[in-house]
C-alpha cells in the first residue's frame, strides 16, 4: 500500500507534501494544547518503531504473503500523535528500505495517516457511547479494520486515477481491484489484532491507553 | 502495507545482456520460403517483490533514449516476472514496471557495442540496483528501533533533583 517513487504525477506528489504539511500542523497543534505534551513520548517512540518493523515481518498466509500496518493501533492508542508517528515510521521506510519513496512520502502519509486519526475518533466517540464489554471489543475491532481498509480504499482510488496512456487500463484496473479484495480481508486480520493488542495493554499497563484524557489543558 | 503484491520495491535486474535472434520471413510466395535472421544484444529484466515473489504480468513500459515520452514498446512479464526488449541504440533506456499500483522505474545505460566493456558495465548497474542481503537489513532495522527505544528511555528518564 506504499506508493513508489516515480508512478504519481508531480502535482499530485506536491499536493500530498502540502497537505501533509497541513495536517502534521494540526496534529502538533492538539499536542500542544496538552498539559505535559512530553509525556507521551516514550510510547509515540516505541510504537513508531513498531509501526517501522511490521512492514519487514511478512506472514506467510498462502497463497499469498502480508504484512501488518498497525495504522489502526497507532491512532487508538496514540491519538493525534500518531499522525506525526506514521510520518515518521514512512520516512524511514522509505529512506531505509525503498518501501514507498521520498517524493511520494507525502500522498502515503495521508492514506496511512488520516484513516489512524479516523480510527482514533472513532474510538472515543465510541467510549462515550457505549460501556459494554462487548460493545468496546466491536469498537477496537472496527477502529483496526476500518483504518486498514479506509487507506486501501484511498490507495486505490489514487492508483487508478494516475493509470497513464501507456498502460494498458483494464488490466491495471483489474490487478489494483483483485488487490483491493486481499486489502479487506488483510482489514479484518489487523481489526482482530487490534483488539487482542489494546486488551493486552488494558491488563499489563492500563495508563498507557488514558481514554479520556482532555485534548486541552 | 502488503498483500502480496503490497511490495513496492522492486529489484530490477538487466541480468545478462544475451544474444536474441530476429527473425523475419519474407512473404510466402507459392512453395517457397525464408527465414532471415540477425543477432543483437538484449536486455533482459526481472521484477520482483521485495520478498523474492516474482512480479507476474505487470505492464512493463520501454522509453527508448531520443523519445521519453511515448513509449517505444510496451508488454507484460512473464510468470517468472522477467521481461525482454532489443534496444536499438545507445544511450538511456527508461524501463517503467507498474502492477496494482506497484513497481518502479529504472534507467539501463547501453552503450554503443556490443563489446566486453558494455557487458561490465550493465553488470556493475544491476550489482549496485541490488537491495541490501537480509544481515544488512536486520541490521538497519535494528539501528532504527534502538533509535527508537533510546528516545522513549530519553523520556521517561527522571528528573534530576538539584
Amino acid at each position: 500500500m506504499h506508493i513508489p517513487d516515480g508512478l504519481l504525477p508531480a502535482q499530485l506528489m506536491v499536493g500530498g507534501y502540502a497537505l501533509t504539511g497541513g495536517v502534521t500542523w494540526l496534529c502538533l497543534r492538539q499536542i500542544q494544547r496538552r498539559s505535559d505534551p512530553t509525556m507521551q513520548l516514550p510510547k509515540v517512540a516505541l510504537l513508531t518503531a513498531a509501526f517501522f518493523v511490521t512492514s519487514l515481518i511478512h506472514i506467510p498466509m498462502p497463497p499469498a504473503s502480508i504484512h501488518l500496518v498497525l495504522n489502526g493501533l497507532l491512532g487508538i492508542v496514540l491519538g493525534y500523535y500518531s499522525f506525526p508517528a506514521i510520518l515518521v515510521g514512512l520516512f524511514f521506510q522509505a529512506v531505509m528500505f525503498g518501501h514507498g519513496g521520498i517524493s511520494s512520502l507525502g500522498v502515503n502519509a495521508l492514506i496511512m495517516g488520516l484513516p489512524a486519526l479516523l480510527a482514533y475518533n472513532l474510538v472515543q466517540f465510541g467510549q462515550g457511547m457505549f460501556r459494554h464489554v462487548l460493545w468496546r471489543q466491536t469498537i477496537f475491532f472496527l477502529g483496526g479494520a476500518i483504518a486498514v481498509i479506509t487507506a486501501a480504499v484511498m490507495y486505490v482510488i489514487i492508483t487508478l486515477s494516475t493509470i497513464t496512456p501507456d498502460l494498458n487500463a483494464t488490466l491495471e484496473r483489474t490487478a489494483t481491484l483483485a488487490a483491493l479484495v486481499g486489502y479487506l480481508g488483510q482489514g479484518l486480520l489487523e481489526g482482530a489484532f487490534t483488539v487482542m493488542a489494546i486488551n493486552f495493554l488494558e491488563r499489563v499497563k492500563p495508563e498507557v491507553l488514558n481514554w479520556g484524557e482532555p485534548s486541552s489543558s | 502495507m502488503i498483500f502480496r503484491s503490497m511490495v513496492n520495491v522492486m529489484n530490477i535486474r538487466y541480468l545478462i545482456p544475451f544474444l536474441v535472434m530476429w527473425g523475419g520471413a519474407t512473404p510466402a510466395i507459392a512453395h517457397g520460403s525464408s527465414v532471415d535472421f540477425s543477432l543483437r544484444q538484449a536486455v533482459e529484466i526481472t521484477a520482483t517483490y521485495e520478498n523474492g515473489d516474482p512480479m507476474d504480468e505487470a505492464q512493463v513500459s520501454i522509453y527508448a533514449p531520443d523519445d521519453p515520452e511515448t513509449p517505444w514498446q510496451t508488454g507484460l512479464t512473464d510468470g517468472e516476472g522477467t521481461f525482454q526488449f532489443a534496444p536499438d541504440q545507445a544511450g538511456q533506456w527508461d524501463v517503467k514496471v507498474r502492477k496494482a499500483g506497484h513497481g518502479n522505474l529504472v534507467t539501463i545505460p547501453i552503450n554503443a557495442t556490443t563489446t566486453e566493456a558494455s557487458v561490465a558495465s550493465v553488470a556493475s548497474v544491476a550489482s549496485g540496483s541490488s537491495p541490501y542481503s537480509p544481515a544488512q537489513k536486520g541490521m538497519m532495522a535494528i539501528a532504527i528501533v534502538w533509535g527508537c527505544v533510546g528516545t522513549a528511555l530519553f523520556f521517561t528518564r527522571k528528573p534530576v533533583k538539584q
